[in-house]
Parts: structure tokens; C-alpha cells; sequence
């Protein structure tokens, strides 16, 4: 990111209690629907009450903390290409998650390796496809196989006749 | 059963063919875990955590024991070799470390790294053997009010020394305290912020808010950063021995670090890492050789080794004796206890001193194969940062994944190890400390428990909570710590730049 648009860890600070006012508030209003009991019998949503309170009196805390701040030093961001390649390991993740249940642990994980290898390494698709059956066979072979963790088998094999 | 005689049943547990394979396949995954960027001592030990449900519940805590101890030791050769601490109990062990591999003592430091680290753990063991149940047995006497006040006071401290300032590590931890709300209440059974999912009538797990925070956050900055990998020196067997002036100078910092950590792992907080720094103040302080310290000094390395194993080790005290955990390994060991069908607290050396006694014996153990192992090993854990970065983020990756969906077999899960890992990633670049978090997770159902148990007690009059001599003692240790921390920062001096 260009020096003197990176934004500071006091500007990051103000938006984290900013978002944790918010968040307090509609966790508040959750809680206050909940059964309050009696002081001999407290309900359910007394001990939520009070951590919502603590929780809101700490995100005013980090507000007027980071309004004070002076001299603040920017926030350690990576440039653009970095952001590009962390962001898309983070959209594997979510294509790991949104696909297991269909294609199964073993081609999830296969899938998953060869693309984040791929985007990582660069050049040739082979070393990465390499290493994303490397990973979605041993990984298979390791946790099913050997400790008999179960992982989600998805649909696809099964319906291929795959057990 | 006394400590001597425990100890020999402990021997007698700790050494069944399994666990001892458990404390050996522990120790040198914990030491690669360490040695490996990405991956700390705490995510390491939660994503295992899954595969130890399959073993019995004595079995699967030597494992992750030996997962913890040896990711310690592992942490600290990549801060020797590269300037890069493997965990933030390492980070003092980098600045006269890595001077020292510079200057060709690289081998020397590792040794001494090694020694150190056995010595302040095995003497901590010593500690926890004798605190242990002496504190386990004046436990059996708490009621609500005191384990409230061990609780939240103890969350306090941790808010108030885990770094950074209060309205910081606080947030964290209520946040924490927070999530641990999620889940059908423990009363009434009423669901609650639940939206009707079923899934989240059982609460947030703590795996996959833990791998996610530690583990996921970690390889999102490693894919950062992927282009960039260091090149680690070259270490021969030859070069492992200290000179005899080196030997010298270390045992007084092993000694003194030892003594240090053991206090800090007895207090709520990030005790490894602030043991490590306090021992190496305390070496700048007394060292006989103290203007070398920060210019490649072996008491520099020595003391905040010995500090942070002991300190480490010494945190199993509150875990054992009283069920509560104050460090996120020691939460993630009370979950595997749980899902175990085992009840941590002060009955537990009584019900299951299998595990109690099991878990200090291997912990010798382990400290000695460590020893036996990883010196001449050392040069398996160089190669081991020769892996290139783009094959081993997608598959920590694939592990986190397993790890966290494993624990219950829900989908849920990979959603939550996601958000926390998102989490995590802002979290660490904000600057806002992990570890209050995630221990206000696990203990925030233990506060609630203890305040409805103690107000239906007391018929609602709230002195109850301050009756007696030991919940007014802590509740004030623990106001006492939070004024200290204010009077320090207001008379703070600058941080010297080698911290």
C-alpha cells in the first residue's frame, strides 16, 4: 500500500471498538429477550447481561483509548500482490467448505492443495497436482484409514459407486 | 498417596509400551510443530487434539504434553538459526541467539538451548509434583465464591498482564466470555443465541476457535509472506558442544531462569513468554557477564530457556489441582479431559490418578528423550525448514480443516474455524493479545455456573461473594495487579529496541 494512505493502528483500533459497540448492542438486545429470573434465582439471561455490559464499557475503552492515541504507527499491511495471495488461500478455505460436503474429504483436500500450491509456487500445474494427491490420498489414508477419524465421505463417490 | 510414592505409580503408568510411544510420537511432532513457521505450540496441540479421542484419556494428554513441551523446545531453533522465534516465548531467545550463530556458536547454542530447557522443565515437575495436591486438597473446601473469584479474578489478571493495554487483552477476553454464552444454558436448558440452529445448541467448540486464531491467522499471514523464505545455516553433530566456560556460564541463568518461570506459570497470563523476558531482565540485572547480554551472551539465551519450560511446565498446577486453565494449551487439555468423560478439578488426583501422576511422569520422561533426541536430530529439524512454503500452507490448511471438523463431526465447525481464523488475522494486526480470548471462552460457562450457584446459595445477597478469607484475598490480588499495571504504564520507560 502507498506510504501515507496506510491507515494507522489508531484508525484501526477506533473501527474495532466502533464494530464491538455495534456488535455489544444487538447482543444486548438478544439478551434482554431472554428470562431474567429472580436475584434468589437468576435466569438466563442474567450472566449475558452482564458480559454485554463489560464487553460494551471495553469496546468505549478501546474507542477513547485509540482517540488519544497519539503518534500512532501505521498498520502492518501487506501490498497489494501479498493481500492478492492471502485473500485467495482464504477463498480456498471457503471453497473447502462449501464443496466437502458434495465431493468428500479426499477431493476436497486434493482440490484445495493443487490450487493453493499452484497459486503460491507458480509455473507449471504438475508439482502442484503432485502434491494435491500426495495430500488428499495420505491425508485419507492417515485420518480414515489408520486413526479412524470419520470425515465427510460427500456424494460424489458414493454415487459412483465408490465405498 | 504421597509425592515420592505417586511418582513411582506415575513411573509405573508413564511407561506402558503406549504411552511411551504417545510421549515419543508427541515430543518430535511437538519439536517439528515448533521448528515449523505457521504453526505454534497452541494450534499444534489443537490440531491434534482430535486424533487423541481415539486413545485413552491417560494416553491422549502424554501426547499433547509431549506436543506442548516439545513445540517449545522446537520454537526456539528456528530464533537461534534464522532470527525467527518459533513461538512468542522464543522471541528474547532470537536477540543473543542468533548473535551467537553469527558469530559460529550456533551448535554450542542449540546444546545449550536444549540442557537448559530439560533442566527448567524436569525441576518445574519437581514443583508441580508437590504443589499440585497440597493446593488440589485446600481446593476441596471452595465453594462457588471462591471458584468464582479464582475464576474471574484470574481473568482479570490475565486481561491485565497478557499485553498491551487493559481495555485490549479485555475485549479479547470478554469476547471470549461472550461465545462461551452461545449454547443451550445450563440451568433451564433454554437455547440461547442459538437462531433456531441445532448445531449451536451444543456452544462454540473451542478447537475450531482455536485453530482458527492461532492456526488459520498464521498461514494467512504465511501466504503473505510466501515469497520470502529464509535460508537456515548449516549445523553438524560436531559443533553441539558447548566449550567449558560456555557450561559455566550457563548453569547460574538455568537455575535462576528455573526459579523465575516456576513463579510465572503459577499466575494467570501468557506465563511461558513473560518468564522468558522477566529472566532475561533478570539476567541483564545479575549477570556476571552482563554487558554482553544483547550482544551475543550465552545467559541471554540460557535463562529465558530454563524460564519458559519451567514456567510452562508449572502452569499444569492451577490445570491438575483445581480444573482450571489459564493458558489456551491448558484450556485445550481440560476439553480433551471433557470430551473424555473425565471432570477436571480437585477430585481428579483422587478419581483418576492414573492421569494425574501418568501425565508428571511423562512429562521426565519426555524432557529426556527430548534431550537424547533432539540434539542429534537437530540437523532432521534444519531440513525441516527447507519444506517450501507453497506445500506446506495448503496442507496445514487441510489439517486445520480436519481438526476442527473432526472434534464433532460438524460442519459448523469449518464455519467457525473460518470466522476465527478471519478473526485471528485482524485481531494479531490490530495488536490485540489471543490467548484472554480463548481462555474467556473456557472458563465464561465456569464463571456463570459459580455466580447462579452462588447467588441461589446466598438467596441473592451478593457479600456472599466476598466471605471468607480467600475470596476477598484473591478478589484483592487481583484489583492490586490491575493498579499496578496502571501505575507501571504511567511511569513506564521506553522498551530497549532489542526487546
Amino acid at each position: 500500500m502507498p506510504a501515507g494512505t496506510t491507515p494507522s493502528l489508531r484508525q484501526g483500533r477506533l473501527w474495532l471498538g466502533m464494530i464491538g459497540l455495534a456488535f455489544t448492542a444487538g447482543y444486548l438486545a438478544l439478551a434482554l429477550q431472554l428470562p431474567m429470573g429472580e436475584r434468589e434465582m437468576p435466569g438466563a439471561a442474567a450472566f449475558p447481561l452482564l458480559v454485554g455490559l463489560i464487553l460494551g464499557a471495553l469496546s468505549l475503552g478501546l474507542v477513547v483509548e485509540a482517540w488519544r492515541m497519539r503518534g500512532s504507527p501505521p498498520l502492518d499491511l501487506p501490498s497489494r500482490a501479498d493481500a492478492r495471495r492471502m485473500l485467495a488461500v482464504l477463498a480456498a478455505l471457503l471453497f473447502y467448505i462449501l464443496l466437502v460436503p458434495w465431493l468428500g474429504q479426499m477431493l476436497t483436500a486434493t482440490l484445495l492443495t493443487t490450487l493453493v500450491a499452484r497459486l503460491l509456487r507458480g509455473g507449471s500445474w504438475w508439482p502442484a497436482l503432485l502434491a494435491g494427491v500426495a495430500v488428499g490420498l495420505g491425508s485419507q489414508w492417515l485420518f480414515v484409514g489408520l486413526f479412524q477419524v470419520p470425515l465427510p465421505r460427500g456424494e460424489l463417490l458414493p454415487a459412483l459407486g465408490w465405498h | 498417596m504421597g509425592a515420592l510414592e505417586g511418582l513411582l505409580y506415575g513411573l509405573s503408568v508413564a511407561t506402558l509400551p503406549h504411552n511411551l510411544l504417545a510421549a515419543l510420537a508427541g515430543a518430535l511432532a511437538g519439536t517439528a510443530i515448533g521448528v515449523l513457521p505457521g504453526l505454534g505450540p497452541v494450534a499444534g496441540v489443537a490440531l491434534v487434539l482430535p486424533l487423541t479421542f481415539a486413545l485413552e484419556p491417560t494416553t491422549g494428554l502424554i501426547m499433547m504434553a509431549g506436543i506442548f513441551y516439545g513445540s517449545m523446545y522446537g520454537g526456539s531453533t528456528t530464533a537461534i538459526l534464522l532470527n525467527i522465534p518459533g513461538e512468542s516465548a522464543s522471541v528474547v531467545t532470537a536477540i543473543d541467539g542468533y548473535r551467537l550463530t553469527r558469530k559460529g556458536r550456533a551448535g554450542a547454542v542449540l546444546a545449550v538451548v536444549a540442557v537448559g530447557s530439560f533442566v527448567g522443565g524436569t525441576l518445574a515437575v519437581i514443583g508441580v509434583m508437590l504443589a499440585a495436591p497440597l493446593l488440589a486438597s485446600a481446593a476441596l473446601l471452595f465453594g462457588p465464591s471462591e471458584f468464582l473469584a479464582l475464576t474471574a479474578g484470574g481473568l482479570i489478571v490475565l486481561a491485565r498482564i497478557s499485553g498491551g493495554s487493559f481495555a485490549a487483552a479485555g475485549f479479547a477476553c470478554m469476547l471470549g466470555v461472550l461465545l462461551g454464552t452461545v449454547g443451550q444454558e445450563m440451568v433451564t436448558g433454554l437455547n440461547r443465541f442459538t437462531f433456531g440452529n441445532l448445531e449451536l445448541t451444543e456452544g462454540i467448540n473451542l478447537v475450531p476457535v482455536v485453530v482458527g486464531l492461532y492456526g488459520v491467522a498464521e498461514i494467512l499471514r504465511l501466504a503473505e509472506a510466501a515469497l520470502r523464505q529464509p535460508e537456515p545455516v548449516r549445523v553438524r553433530l560436531r559443533d553441539l558442544f558447548p566449550s567449558g566456560e560456555e557450561w559455566r556460564r550457563a548453569v547460574p541463568s538455568w537455575l535462576r531462569g528455573t526459579a523465575l518461570g516456576f513463579g510465572f506459570g503459577l499466575i494467570p497470563g501468557p506465563a511461558a513468554t513473560l518468564s522468558s523476558f522477566a529472566a532475561y531482565r533478570v539476567e541483564q540485572a545479575v549477570s556476571r557477564h552482563r554487558a554482553e547480554i544483547g550482544q551475543g551472551a550465552i545467559e541471554g539465551v540460557a535463562g529465558p530457556e530454563a524460564a519458559n519450560n519451567a514456567a510452562a511446565t508449572s502452569a499444569l498446577v492451577p490445570l491438575l489441582s483445581l480444573g482450571l486453565p489459564f493458558t489456551p494449551i491448558a484450556a485445550l487439555m481440560i476439553s480433551a479431559m471433557m470430551v473424555q468423560g473425565v471432570q477436571p478439578g480437585p477430585l481428579l488426583i483422587q478419581q483418576h490418578p492414573q492421569i494425574f501422576w501418568g501425565l508428571i511422569a511423562s512429562i521426565y520422561i519426555g524432557n529426556v528423550m527430548l534431550l537424547v533426541l533432539n540434539l542429534p536430530l537437530v540437523g532432521l529439524w534444519v531440513w525441516l525448514l527447507r519444506i517450501p512454503v507453497w506445500l506446506f500452507v495448503p496442507l496445514l490448511l487441510v489439517i486445520a480443516c480436519i481438526g476442527a471438523y473432526s472434534v464433532s463431526n460438524s460442519m459448523l465447525a469449518l464455519w467457525v474455524l473460518l470466522g476465527a481464523g478471519m478473526l485471528g488475522y485482524v485481531l494479531q494486526k490490530l495488536e490485540i493479545p489471543l490467548a484472554p480470548l480463548v481462555v474467556g471462552l473456557i472458563l465464561g460457562p465456569n464463571i456463570e455456573k459459580h455466580f447462579r450457584e452462588g447467588m441461589i446459595l446466598a438467596q441473592g445477597d451478593l457479600l456472599y461473594f466476598l466471605e471468607g478469607p480467600i475470596s476477598p484475598t484473591i478478589w484483592a490480588l487481583a484489583v492490586l495487579v490491575s493498579l499496578a499495571g496502571l501505575l507501571r504504564r504511567r511511569r513506564a520507560q521506553p522498551v530497549p529496541d532489542a526487546l
